[in-house]
């Protein structure tokens, strides 16, 4: 069985480590957060700082009520550097629900399957990070977020107080997905047994559900721009023609890409027949999240190595809507930015 | 039931309220309003006095204009009290005066021939002793002592003054005494004789072998009151 | 849950609470001072200035009272003093060249050298003056009974006449004393001390002295 190989191994706990998992249980007696407003940090889009924000509609279920790339500097401050009181972000009157989740996105960032911060992190390096433990009863899976100490005051300072909204909860952008595909209508229609895939730019996350709750998490740094790259040096092409191709069926690029994908389909398969010994859980469907470009070629590549039918998935897309709902033009190409700014929201809402 | 899995990365101490009425910043606000109530009450206070001060001023100086005029009234009122009390003094002399030129000279017609006047006499107005007891001036046939006095106003209201008419000289009888002094307690000197009586031991034997008496006859007149 | 609520240590505070709890005391501190040290005062001259404008205006209305009176006052005042002079003129005595006597003889004569009656003209004795009234007034002249004894000799008739024509002539000279003797040499010839007294203006009398313990 391969075990995703962390990044960082020197991580020493501070202060802020926090075991208890009272934190995320609900609050007997307390209204539930019925809206929640959810921001990306360090994106780096382009296109400014993904922010949305999530309701609760009749029944409980969410629904996206405004999206927007706002003009907002999101980058993260540098590891190492001090923690730096900026702040003073005015959200648009759109956006000025009582609370804020936001969801980090960074290469420091790290979330592990693993029972505890020791496992998780070497000692040298946890003092530099704020980690958090998240275990449960049963077969769920135990989790260990962190990020770096730096960043996570620096957007603990983001929001400004007296002003709506103000932070509740920092996460990693990782979780973040998970928790949106959680709640999104397609996983809503399984049986609660599923394999994801979140096929980021330089890696991809695996993740098995069962029961709806995740049984196997695992990281694989091979993502969205490895196969572009692929593309572009075996057909001698540039990035955007290798975009085009890769977006059209005329050119047929699955011999090129399939060299690189046929590893982390590979584990994808082993990890399924890991589940299924293990866990007991047969996995029939497939989904895939995250990707801007080449959908079809991952997915018939993927039939081609497993022989199941893999689905394209976009939480934000299928994320129901309110009357009403503030959002841009061009939204339904715009809808996977925002995947990890719902994650976030969607979670500190039902963990409040 | 959940779905998520909520790993929250921010400490409980970086929480903060979205409700812009924070204690932290609501307790100055309060203070700092609290202090400028006062001061502005003090201040509409201190306005308020500077107003009184000015009328109070005003009132003075309005008062001072009027000094002149409230000094020639005060002189008037003096002038006019000046001038009642002195009235009244004068008023009370007037009461007090007792006329007697009248009955002097109707004297005559009411003595019987044969009395023989050796003195009419009116004693001096009567004052009181330095000791209690008074004096009488009666008997008069002495010279008049300066014994009377006047009862210096040591109580309310001043006394009257006693004023007697002492007639003495010889006469013939005692009937004929009697007669004189009937006569003067009769109506003829009713207006200013209010009594007339024979003094014990004023009624003797003369010794020069005249056959003749000796007799006062102690008429108490009309009191001076000088009121 | 909301915990119950119980005030954190001073330790526990973040500056800014510790700053705002320094800045909410040092307010706190500055409102209590002006109350003690400004509005109270204030108040108080409030107060006082609010009697004292009162009593001005009232007082201030009470003289303007006053001089609205001055004109009925001055018709007062003078037909009283004209009231006064009618009466001194008709008999209070004025001195002659400083002598109540010599007055009391010039006022005499005439009448009893009408009356035939022989005054005796160096023999006018002024006696002690006696009182009208108790106490001098506060205001205006003292007024006092001026008695001055006369010598005069003459018939009864004379001189009884003489005594009544006095008593006419003068409306204020009163008898105070009288003593007519007859005359063991002459019997037709009585002998006459009259004390008449007439009302003067005089020294008001000196202030008893108060016995001290």
């Amino acid at each position: 069985m391969l075990l995703f190989q962390a990044k960082f191994s020197n991580i020493t706990p501070d202060m802020n480590e926090a075991k208890d998992k009272e934190k995320d249980k609900p609050r007997p007696g307390l209204k539930p957060v019925a809206d929640m407003v959810g921001i990306e940090l360090g994106s780096g889009n382009r296109g400014g700082t993904p922010v949305v924000r999530i309701r609760r509609g009749a029944g409980g279920a969410f629904e996206l009520a405004a999206a927007a790339m706002l003009p907002l500097d999101s980058t993260l401050p540098a590891v190492g550097a001090m923690a730096s009181k900026s702040g003073g972000w005015v959200l648009p009157k759109a956006f000025q629900a009582p609370s804020a989740a936001f969801a980090v996105t960074s290469d420091d960032a790290l979330l592990r399957q693993a029972s505890g911060v020791d496992e998780a992190m070497a000692d040298k390096e946890k003092a530099r990070f704020r980690t958090q433990l998240h275990a449960e009863d049963g077969d769920s899976l135990p989790f260990v977020a962190a990020v770096p100490d730096a960043v996570a005051s620096w957007a603990a300072h983001l929001l400004p107080e007296g002003r709506r909204p103000t932070a509740v909860s920092i996460q990693v952008a990782d979780m973040a997905r998970l928790n949106a595909f959680a709640v999104s209508p397609s996983f809503a229609d399984t049986n609660g047994t599923a394999l994801l895939l979140i096929a980021g730019a330089s890696s991809t996350a695996l993740a098995i559900f069962n029961e709806f709750a995740p049984v196997l998490y695992r990281k694989h740094s091979i993502g969205g721009r490895d196969v572009l790259e692929a593309v572009c040096r075996k057909m001698n092409l540039d990035e955007a023609t290798a975009r085009d191709i890769l977006n059209d069926t005329l050119i047929d690029p699955t011999a090129v890409i399939e060299p690189v994908l046929g590893p982390l389909f590979r584990q994808a398969e082993m990890s399924a027949d890991y589940a299924v010994r293990m866990k007991g859980c047969f996995i029939d469907r497939f989904f895939l999240c995250g990707l801007e470009t080449g959908v079809r070629y991952w997915a018939d590549v993927f039939k081609q190595r497993t022989g199941a039918e893999i689905v394209p998935c976009n939480p934000a897309q299928e994320m129901a809507r309110t009357a009403g709902a503030v959002l841009p033009a061009d939204f339904e190409n715009l809808a996977g930015a925002f995947v990890p700014a719902i994650g976030a929201a969607v979670a500190a809402m039902e963990g409040a | 039931m959940s779905r998520t899995i909520h790993i929250n990365l921010l400490r409980d101490d970086e929480r903060v309220s979205s409700n812009p009425v924070r204690m932290r910043v609501m307790a100055p606000i309060f203070c700092g309003v609290a202090l400028a109530a006062l001061l502005g009450a003090w201040a509409m206070l201190a306005a308020a006095n500077a107003a009184r001060q000015r009328e109070e001023a005003a009132i003075a100086a309005t008062t001072d204009d009027l000094k002149p005029a409230i000094a020639a009234f005060d002189a008037l009122v003096l002038r006019v009290n000046a001038a009642r009390a002195e009235i009244d003094q004068i008023g009370r002399y007037r009461n007090g005066r007792v006329v007697f030129g009248d009955m002097l000279a109707k004297l005559p017609d009411v003595v019987p021939a044969s009395i023989q006047f050796t003195s009419v006499t009116i004693p001096p107005p009567y004052r009181a002793p330095a000791k209690k007891e008074d004096k009488s001036p009666v008997r008069s046939s002495a010279a008049p002592k300066s014994d009377a006095q006047v009862k210096p106003g040591k109580s309310t209201g001043a006394a009257p003054e006693k004023v007697f008419l002492n007639l003495a000289g010889l006469v013939d009888s005692a009937e004929t005494a009697a007669k004189l002094k009937t006569a003067m307690a009769g109506p003829d000197f009713a207006h200013l004789v209010t009594g007339a009586e024979i003094p014990g031991g004023a009624f003797k034997m003369s010794s020069d072998g005249s056959g003749q008496f000796f007799f006062e006859i102690s008429c108490q007149c009309t009191d001076r009151r000088f009121q | 849950m909301i915990p119950a609520a119980k005030f954190p240590a001073w330790r526990d505070l973040s500056p800014a609470s510790r700053r705002s709890a320094a800045v909410s005391t040092a307010l706190l501190a500055f409102a209590v001072g002006v109350v003690f040290l400004l509005l109270l005062p204030a108040r108080q001259e409030h107060g006082r200035l609010a009697a004292a404008v009162s009593d001005a205006a009232a007082n201030l209305d009470a003289l303007q009272a006053k001089i609205k009176q001055t004109t009925a006052r001055q018709e007062e005042a003078e037909a009283l003093e004209a009231d006064l002079d009618a009466l001194r003129q008709s008999g209070v005595l004025e001195p002659l060249l400083g002598s109540f006597e010599m007055r009391g003889m010039a006022l005499l004569k005439p009448l009893a050298e009408s009356n035939g009656v022989a005054l005796v003209g160096g023999n006018v004795r002024r006696l002690p003056q006696l009182a009208i009234a108790e106490a001098a007034p506060a205001q205006g002249r003292h007024y006092a009974r001026q008695p001055l004894e006369f010598t005069a000799s003459g018939a009864y008739p004379r001189l009884a006449a003489f005594i009544r024509d006095v008593e006419r002539a003068h409306p204020m000279a009163t008898v105070s004393s009288l003593r007519i003797v007859a005359q063991a040499r002459d019997p037709e010839v009585q002998e006459m001390t009259v004390g008449i007294e007439w009302p003067v203006v005089a020294p008001p009398p000196p202030a008893p002295e108060k016995k001290g313990k």
